[in-house]
C-alpha cells in the first residue's frame, strides 16, 4: 500500500532545488562623494545624510531580509528587481530593490563638483529634442505631472531612440513596459506577461538620468516647490557619468571614431 | 485656454481609466490634448508656458536619429554593444555584495579541533548490520553491540586526518578537488562545501562517461547564455547562417542539401571542439561511494585519486583514501564534508599567500627553488 503511494507521488518529476551560489549581503554602495555633507545648492546635508545613511540602509535590510534563504540571496540588485518582478508573492522584494536601485543610481549621477554641461551631450540630446532647454522643459513636464511619488527617467530603448518617462513609487526602467514582442500593441499590459512564454517579458530599456520626485527627497528642503527642485538637480548633474551612458551613433555629429 | 486646457484634460483622463501606457511622440502632444483651440501651430513655436499639461503616464520620445540606409545594421550593432557595455555598470549599481558565511555546523569543525565526543554525538561510530558487513574493514571495525558493527572512531579520525591532509595539499598545489554528492541529503553539502572552498561540485546524477569520454558529454557545454535577457540579440547576430535554399539544393534533388548540412554541422563541431577544454579533477570526494560506482571506476582508470565515506558494508578499495564512517547520519556527513571543505579552502589560502610572497620577493625565485615548493612545506 505505502509503496503504491510512494510510486505515484514519485512519478512527477522533481526539479533539483539546491542553493548553488554562495549567498551575498547588500549594503550601500560608496559614493565619490561625502553624503553628510550634502550636495549645495540641490539638497541640504541633513536631507542627503537621511537619504542614504538611513533610507538606503533600510531598503537594502529589507532586501537582505526578504530575499533570505530563497534564491534571490545571491543576486545582484537588478537581477533581483527583474526576476523577481514576475513573481506575485515578492512584491516587497522588488519594491524595496527597486527603489534601493534607483537611489543609487539617482546618487551616481550627482557630483559635489559640478562642472558646465559637456558638448558632446549637449549635442547628442539636442540631436533627440531640438535644443537641450527644450529637453530640459519635456523633463520638468513629466516630473511635475507626477502626482504622488515617483522617477522621471531619460531613457534609451535597444535601437537608442531616447525617451522620458515616469515611473511610479518605486518603479524600475527595467520593469516599467512590459514586451510587445508576442502582444497585440493595442493591449500591452501586466496582465499578459504570465501567459506568454516570452524569454525576454519587459521592453529593455537603459536608464541614463533619473530624478527622484519621492516627496522625501524634496519635501525637507523645498516643501511644495517641485520647480525649483528639478532647476537645482541640473546643477549638480555629472555630466562625464551622463556621457558615459549615452550612446553614440556613427551618423551623429560628435562620434568618437 | 486654460479652461480649455482642463477640458481636454479631463476628457483624456476620464477615457482612459485602465494601466495602459499612452506613449506620445514630440510632435503631437499638443495637437492632441488642445483639439478645442486652433490657434496652436507646432510644439516648438509654443514658449514654456504654454506648453499643455501633461499626464503622468505618457512617455515623450525623442525624434529618432537620422540614419543612411546603409550602414543602418552596423549602427544597431554598435547601438547594441554601447548598450550592452553598459549592463555590467547596472549591475554593479544599487549596493555593494559583500559574502555572507553563515556559520553552520558543517563548518564549525577542522581537522585540528574535531573530538572523538562530537564524532560519536553525530553518530559516526553506527556501522550497519553485522551479515551486511564487507570483511576488508576489519581494521576498522571496533566491535559488536546491537546487531550493528560499531566503527573505531580512532580509525576514523586517522583517516579523515589523513584525507583533509590530502585534500589540502591537493589545494596547495593548485588542483581542482570535486565534491559528489548524489543523495537528496548530501546535495546541498557537496554545494555549500564547494562553494565555501572555491572548488567544484556534483549532485544529482553521475554522467557515466564524463572522466573516460568527454568530448561527446560536456562539449554540448561550451555554448551557454550568459544571460537569458540577451538570448534574442545573441540569435539575431550570431556568426553562423543557414545556408540558403539555392545553394543548398544546388545539384542533383535534395540528397545535397542533406550533405551540405552534414559538411556545415562538422565545420562547426570541429570549430567549436578544436576550443573545448575538458579538465580532469585532481581529487573526487564521494560523500557516498555505494552508490557511485561507475564515478569511482572511471576515476580508477583516469587515475584520479579518490576520497570516500566508506561504512562497514562498503568496499573500502574502491577510494583512494577511505574514511569508515557512517554515511546513513546526516550530521556524521555534513561533519566530515565541513573538515575537508575546510581543508581544502585552507590550502587554497596557503597557495594564494605563497604565490603573494613570490611576487613580493620577485629576484630571488630560481628554478632550484620553484622545483622544492612542490613538496608539502607546511
Amino acid at each position: 500500500m505505502f509503496r503504491i503511494a510512494s510510486r505515484a507521488r514519485s512519478s512527477v518529476a522533481q526539479s533539483l532545488k539546491q542553493r548553488t551560489f554562495a549567498a551575498q549581503y547588500h549594503q550601500p554602495s560608496i559614493l565619490p562623494y561625502n553624503p553628510k555633507s550634502g550636495l549645495s545648492p540641490f539638497l541640504s546635508a541633513p536631507s542627503l545624510d537621511f537619504l542614504y545613511n538611513m533610507r538606503q540602509v533600510q531598503l537594502l535590510d529589507n532586501v537582505n531580509r526578504l530575499s533570505e534563504g530563497s534564491e534571490y540571496e545571491s543576486k545582484s540588485l537588478m537581477h533581483v528587481i527583474t526576476d523577481s518582478a514576475l513573481d506575485a508573492n515578492k512584491i516587497a522584494l522588488t519594491n524595496n530593490a527597486s527603489q534601493a536601485w534607483n537611489m543609487d543610481f539617482f546618487l551616481k549621477t550627482l557630483t559635489d563638483d559640478p562642472r558646465p554641461l559637456r558638448d558632446d551631450v549637449r549635442r547628442n540630446i539636442a540631436e533627440k529634442f531640438e535644443t537641450f532647454e527644450r529637453f530640459q522643459e519635456i523633463f520638468m513636464q513629466c516630473a511635475l505631472a507626477l502626482f504622488g511619488n515617483g522617477w522621471t527617467w531619460l531613457v534609451a530603448n535597444s535601437s537608442g531612440r531616447l525617451s522620458v518617462m515616469n515611473t511610479f513609487n518605486a518603479g524600475s526602467p527595467f520593469t516599467a513596459l512590459p514586451s510587445t514582442k508576442n502582444a497585440h500593441p493595442k493591449s500591452a499590459s501586466y496582465a499578459k506577461i504570465h501567459s506568454t512564454v516570452s524569454r525576454r517579458p519587459f521592453t529593455r530599456l537603459t536608464p541614463i538620468i533619473g530624478l527622484s520626485m519621492w516627496q522625501e527627497a524634496y519635501l525637507p528642503d523645498y516643501a511644495l516647490d517641485r520647480e525649483t527642485y528639478i532647476k537645482r538637480f541640473w546643477e549638480v548633474v555629472n555630466w562625464s557619468v551622463v556621457s558615459e551612458r549615452l550612446v553614440t551613433s556613427r551618423n551623429s555629429s560628435q562620434s568618437k571614431h | 485656454m486654460l479652461a480649455s486646457l482642463i477640458a481636454a484634460k479631463a476628457r483624456t483622463s476620464c477615457a482612459g481609466a485602465s494601466t495602459r501606457v499612452v506613449i506620445a511622440g514630440i510632435r503631437h502632444v499638443s495637437t492632441r490634448q488642445n483639439d478645442s483651440s486652433s490657434s496652436q501651430t507646432s510644439p516648438l513655436a509654443n514658449s514654456v508656458t504654454e506648453m499643455p499639461l501633461l499626464e503622468a503616464k505618457t512617455i515623450i520620445f525623442g525624434n529618432a536619429p537620422k540614419r543612411s540606409k546603409k550602414f543602418a545594421k552596423m549602427d544597431n550593432l554598435r547601438i547594441r554593444e554601447q548598450l550592452r557595455r553598459l549592463k555590467p555598470s547596472f549591475e554593479a549599481t544599487g549596493s555593494v555584495q559583500t559574502d555572507l558565511i553563515r556559520p553552520t555546523e558543517m563548518l564549525g569543525y577542522h581537522s585540528s579541533n574535531l573530538t572523538l565526543e562530537s564524532m560519536m554525538a553525530a553518530g559516526m561510530h553506527l556501522g550497519h548490520s553485522t551479515s551486511l558487513w564487507n570483511p576488508m574493514n576489519l581494521p576498522y571495525i571496533f566491535g559488536e553491540r546491537e546487531g550493528i558493527h560499531i566503527i573505531n572512531l580512532e580509525q576514523t579520525m586517522a583517516a579523515l586526518r589523513r584525507a583533509a591532509h590530502f585534500a589540502r595539499s591537493v589545494a596547495y598545489n593548485g588542483g581542482l578537488v570535486l565534491f559528489v554528492g548524489s543523495r537528496k541529503d548530501h546535495r546541498q553539502m557537496a554545494v555549500d562545501a564547494a562553494l565555501h572552498s572555491e572548488q567544484y561540485f556534483v549532485t544529482g546524477k553521475w554522467l557515466p562517461g564524463t572522466l573516460t569520454n568527454p568530448r561527446p558529454l560536456l562539449g554540448k557545454h561550451v555554448m551557454y547564455v550568459e544571460d537569458v535577457w540577451d538570448v534574442e540579440e545573441a540569435r539575431e547576430f550570431a556568426d553562423y547562417k543557414p545556408p540558403s535554399t539555392q545553394e543548398a539544393t544546388a545539384g542533383r534533388g535534395g540528397s545535397n542539401r542533406y550533405l551540405k548540412m552534414i559538411e556545415e554541422e562538422k565545420a562547426r563541431l570541429k570549430k567549436e571542439n578544436g576550443e573545448l577544454k575538458t579538465y580532469k579533477p585532481d581529487l573526487i570526494i564521494a560523500l557516498n561511494p555505494l552508490e557511485c560506482k561507475t564515478m569511482l571506476a572511471e576515476s580508477r582508470l583516469a587515475h584520479v585519486p579518490t576520497i570516500g565515506i566508506v561504512d562497514t558494508n562498503c568496499d573500502p578499495r574502491t577510494v583512494t583514501y577511505p574514511i569508515p564512517c557512517n554515511d546513513d547520519s546526516i550530521r556524521a556527513v555534513s561533519i566530515v564534508s565541513g573538515v575537508l571543505a575546510r581543508a581544502a579552502k585552507d590550502g587554497l589560502d596557503m597557495r594564494r599567500e605563497k604565490l603573494r610572497k613570490a611576487v613580493e620577493d620577485h629576484g630571488k625565485i630560481t628554478m632550484e627553488n620553484a622545483s622544492s615548493s612542490r613538496q608539502d612545506d607546511f
